[in-house]
C-alpha cells in the first residue's frame, strides 16, 4: 500500500509536569478532587489577577530537556495564544512561542533493524487547559477547571519517524526518560501525557513534502500507532488514486478505527501570539543548570549500559527492562535477591509483563514486588512449585500480592513430588487411555506428553513433572510385560476428559 | 543578561547578531514575513494600510460582530495605529537586539514563586458568578464532543 510513498511524522507530546502547585497560582495541582475545588482568582482568569511562575516548574522543566540531551536557554519568554473555549477561561493560554525554554535534543530507540534517533525542535512550558464532561447533560457542558493552570511541557520531534511503529518506539523511549527524570508520570489514561502527530507523505526518496495532516485524539500507545497506520494508508490511497492529501486536522475514533476530519475551521489556527504582558522574560542563570544535571538521577541510557556490559544481557532485553523506572527498579531489587540476572530477566520480559498486559495494570498499580518474584523463583528452585503453578502464582502476586510461600498453600499450588500421592492419578490416567498407552509401548515416545498432560489435568498442574513421568513410564512398562496389549479402547483419547 | 552567544550582554539595547531570527529559527517557526497574511501589513516608512479582509478575519478571530461603518472606523483606526509604529521602520535596526518584552528593563529577570500550595476558593465560591452552573461545574453551552478531545496545550 505504501511502498511508493514513505510516510514523513512528527510527533507533538504533552507531558503534566507532577508540581504539588499550578504553574502560574499556588492551587494544589493534584489529581482527582471534586470538579472546581482547586481554582483561585489566577486560573479562573477572573480581573485583575496574576500570574506567578512556580519555581519548580521551571526546574522540572530544565531536568526534562537536560535528560533529553536539549540546550537550555539562557533567556526565555511567555506568550499569549488567543482562542476561544469553554475550557479556556482566560480565552488565552500562557506558552511560549518564539523563545522557548529549549531546543535541539535527541531521543533513541531500539527498532528491529537497529538504532534510531530522532530530534528533539523545541521543548517549552505552557499551562494546561479545564476539562469538559458531556455525559449525563442535555442542556450543555459542563467544566471543570482543576486542571486548568496545571504546568505542562510540550515536547515537539522533528519531523524525521518513519513509521508508526517507529513512532510509537519514539514515545515509549520518550516516555520512560521523562519518567526516569521523576518529573511525570506520564499516564496516558489519566491524560498526564497526551500525543499529537502530524502526518505526511512523499514519494519514495523524494526531499519534497507532502500536504500535513495534524492527528489528534490518540488516548493510549496502542492508539497512537493504530490511527497513524490508519493515516498513513489513507493518505496512501488518496495519492496512488491520483487525489490531493487536504491539509487538516483529523481525529482518531478509537471505536471505529478511523480519523475523520476535525470540524473546527481553519482560522482555529491563527492563535494570534503576542508577548504575555504579565510575565517579564525568565533568565535561567547557566550555574542553575548545571546544579540540575550534575543532580539528574541515572538516565536508560546509562542503565542499559550497565544491564549490557556489566550483566551480559542482549541489547533488546536491556531496552525493554528500561522501558519504565518502575520495570528497572524491579529488575534491579529481584537481582539482589536472586543474583541470576537471566532468568530474572526472562521473568520480568515475559510472563510479568504479560499479565500486566492482559489485566491492563501498571507496574506500579500492581502488588507485585521483587520480594514476591523472588521468592517465586526460589519456589521454582525448590521443586515446590512447577512452571505452571508458579504462572498462576504470578497472577496472584500481581493481582493480590502477598508472601509466595503462603499464595501457594492458600491457592493449593503446592508441587505434588511425593510418588504415593501420584500412584493413583497416574493408575487412571493409564487405565483410560489403553490406545495412547499402545502408542507408546510401539515407540511412540510423544504419547508421553499426552498422558503426562492428563496427569497434570488431574492434579490442578501440581504434580512435579519429573516424578509424574517416572511413575507413568513405570506403569506402562508394568502394562507391557502383562503382555494384555491394548483392550477395548473404552475411553479413547477424550477419557481424559 | 546573557545572550544566547554566552557572552553578558544586557537584555535591551545592545548589538547582537540578530539572535530572535537565530531562536525563531531554532525553534523551528516561520520567520517574520512569512506568516498569516495579516501579520503583513502592507507598506513601510510610515505609511501603513489595513485591508477591509484583515479587519473582518480579526473581528472573526476575536468573535466581534462589525457593521459595515464600524469595519470601515477600524480599518482607518487600525492603519492609524500601525502608521504611528511604523514609524520604527524608519530606523536601521541592523545589529540590534530585539525588545524581547517591555518590561525587560523593569525586571531582570521573573519572580519565581516556591511550590507551595495556597488555600484555592472555597467550594461553591468559584461558582458563585456563573450564570449557570450542575454538579459543581460551570455549564456551558454544549460543546461538540469530537473538539472537546482538543484538550490541553491547545489546537
Ligand atoms: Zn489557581
Amino acid at each position: 500500500m505504501t511502498s511508493e510513498f514513505e510516510p514523513v511524522i512528527g510527533l507533538e507530546v504533552h507531558v503534566e509536569l507532577s508540581t504539588r502547585t499550578k504553574a502560574f497560582c499556588g492551587c494544589p495541582a493534584t489529581f482527582g478532587a471534586p470538579p472546581n475545588t482547586q481554582v483561585c482568582p489566577v486560573c479562573l482568569g477572573l480581573p485583575g489577577s496574576l500570574p506567578v511562575l512556580n519555581l519548580k516548574a521551571v526546574e522540572y522543566a530544565i531536568r526534562a530537556a537536560l535528560a533529553l540531551g536539549c540546550q537550555v536557554a539562557r533567556v526565555c519568554k511567555f506568550d499569549r495564544k488567543n482562542y476561544f473555549y469553554p475550557d479556556l477561561p482566560k480565552s488565552y493560554q500562557i506558552s511560549q512561542y518564539d523563545l522557548p525554554l529549549a531546543t535541539g535534543g535527541a531521543v533513541e530507540f531500539l527498532t528491529p533493524g537497529g538504532r534510531k534517533r530522532v530530534g528533539i525542535r523545541r521543548l517549552h512550558l505552557e499551562e494546561d487547559t479545564g476539562k469538559l464532561l458531556h455525559e449525563g447533560v442535555e442542556s450543555g457542558s459542563l467544566v471543570d477547571f482543576n486542571r486548568c493552570g496545571v504546568p505542562l511541557l510540550e515536547i515537539v520531534s522533528e519531523p524525521e519517524l518513519a513509521s508508526p511503529e517507529d513512532a510509537r518506539l519514539y514515545l515509549t523511549a520518550l516516555r520512560s526518560l521523562i519518567q526516569f527524570t521523576g518529573v511525570s508520570d506520564c499516564r496516558m489514561e489519566r491524560g498526564s501525557l497526551r500525543c499529537d502527530a502530524n502526518v505526511s507523505l512523499r514519494p519514495r526518496g523524494s526531499r519534497e513534502w507532502g500536504a500535513l495532516v495534524e492527528v489528534k485524539n490518540m488516548n493510549s500507545f496502542r492508539s497512537v500507532k493504530a490511527a497513524l497506520e490508519f493515516e498513513v494508508s489513507r493518505q496512501a490511497r488518496v495519492l496512488s488514486a491520483g487525489g490531493r492529501v487536504a491539509r487538516e486536522t483529523r481525529h482518531w475514533d478509537e471505536a471505529r478505527g478511523v480519523t475523520f476530519p476535525s470540524r473546527s475551521k481553519e482560522e482555529a489556527h491563527d492563535y494570534r501570539y503576542f508577548p504575555e504582558p504579565d510575565l517579564p522574560p525568565l533568565r535561567i542563570e547557566p550555574e542553575w543548570v548545571e546544579e540540575i544535571r550534575a543532580g539528574l538521577p541515572e538516565l536508560p541510557e546509562a542503565r542499559r549500559r550497565r544491564l549490557v556490559s556489566g550483566l551480559g544481557l542482549p541489547e533488546y532485553n536491556a531496552w525493554v527492562l528500561t522501558s519504565s523506572p518502575a520495570l528497572a527498579r524491579l529488575f534491579d531489587e529481584t537481582l539482589r535477591l536472586y543474583p541470576d540476572p537471566r532468568e530474572v530477566s526472562n521473568w520480568v520480559m515475559g510472563d510479568v509483563l504479560r499479565v500486566l498486559n492482559a489485566r491492563r495494570l501498571e507496574l506500579e498499580e500492581s502488588k507485585l514486588t521483587a520480594e514476591g518474584l523472588a521468592g517465586m523463583l526460589r519456589l521454582i528452585d525448590r521443586g515446590l512449585i512447577s512452571g505452571r503453578a508458579a504462572k498462576a502464582l504470578l497472577e496472584a502476586l500481581v493481582v493480590d500480592g502477598g508472601e509466595p510461600a503462603r499464595l501457594v498453600e492458600e491457592l493449593g499450588l503446592t508441587q505434588v513430588s511425593d510418588p504415593a500421592a501420584l500412584a493413583g492419578v497416574v493408575r487412571e490416567v493409564v487405565a483410560q487411555n489403553p490406545s495412547t498407552v499402545a502408542d507408546y509401548l510401539s515407540g511412540k515416545e510423544k504419547a508421553l506428553t499426552f498422558l503426562m498432560g492428563q496427569v497434570m489435568k488431574r492434579t490442578s498442574g501440581r504434580a512435579n513433572p519429573e516424578v509424574a513421568a517416572r511413575l507413568l513410564r513405570d506403569a506402562m512398562a508394568g502394562e507391557g510385560r502383562a503382555g494384555s496389549g491394548a483392550g477395548p479402547d473404552s475411553g479413547g483419547e477424550a477419557g481424559g476428559r | 543578561m546573557r545572550s544566547a552567544q554566552g557572552e553578558p550582554r544586557p537584555l535591551l539595547g545592545h548589538p547582537v547578531a540578530d539572535p530572535l531570527v537565530r531562536a525563531r529559527k531554532r525553534a523551528g517557526l516561520r520567520l517574520p514575513g512569512s506568516g498569516p497574511a495579516w501579520y503583513n501589513v502592507a507598506g513601510g516608512g510610515g505609511s501603513v494600510a489595513v485591508s477591509r479582509e484583515t479587519v473582518e478575519h480579526i473581528a472573526v478571530l476575536a468573535r466581534l460582530g462589525l457593521d459595515p461603518a464600524e469595519a470601515g472606523e477600524m480599518e482607518r483606526q487600525l492603519g492609524a495605529i500601525l502608521a504611528y509604529v511604523g514609524k520604527l521602520r524608519e530606523l536601521d535596526t541592523e545589529g540590534v537586539e530585539p525588545t524581547f518584552h517591555v518590561l525587560g528593563r523593569l525586571l531582570p529577570s521573573l519572580p519565581l514563586r516556591p511550590d507551595e500550595p495556597l488555600p484555592p476558593l472555597s467550594p461553591g465560591a468559584a461558582l458563585a458568578n456563573a450564570p449557570a452552573s450542575e454538579r459543581g461545574c460551570f455549564l456551558v453551552p454544549p460543546v461538540i464532543p469530537e473538539e472537546a478531545e482538543k484538550g490541553g496545550g491547545g489546537g
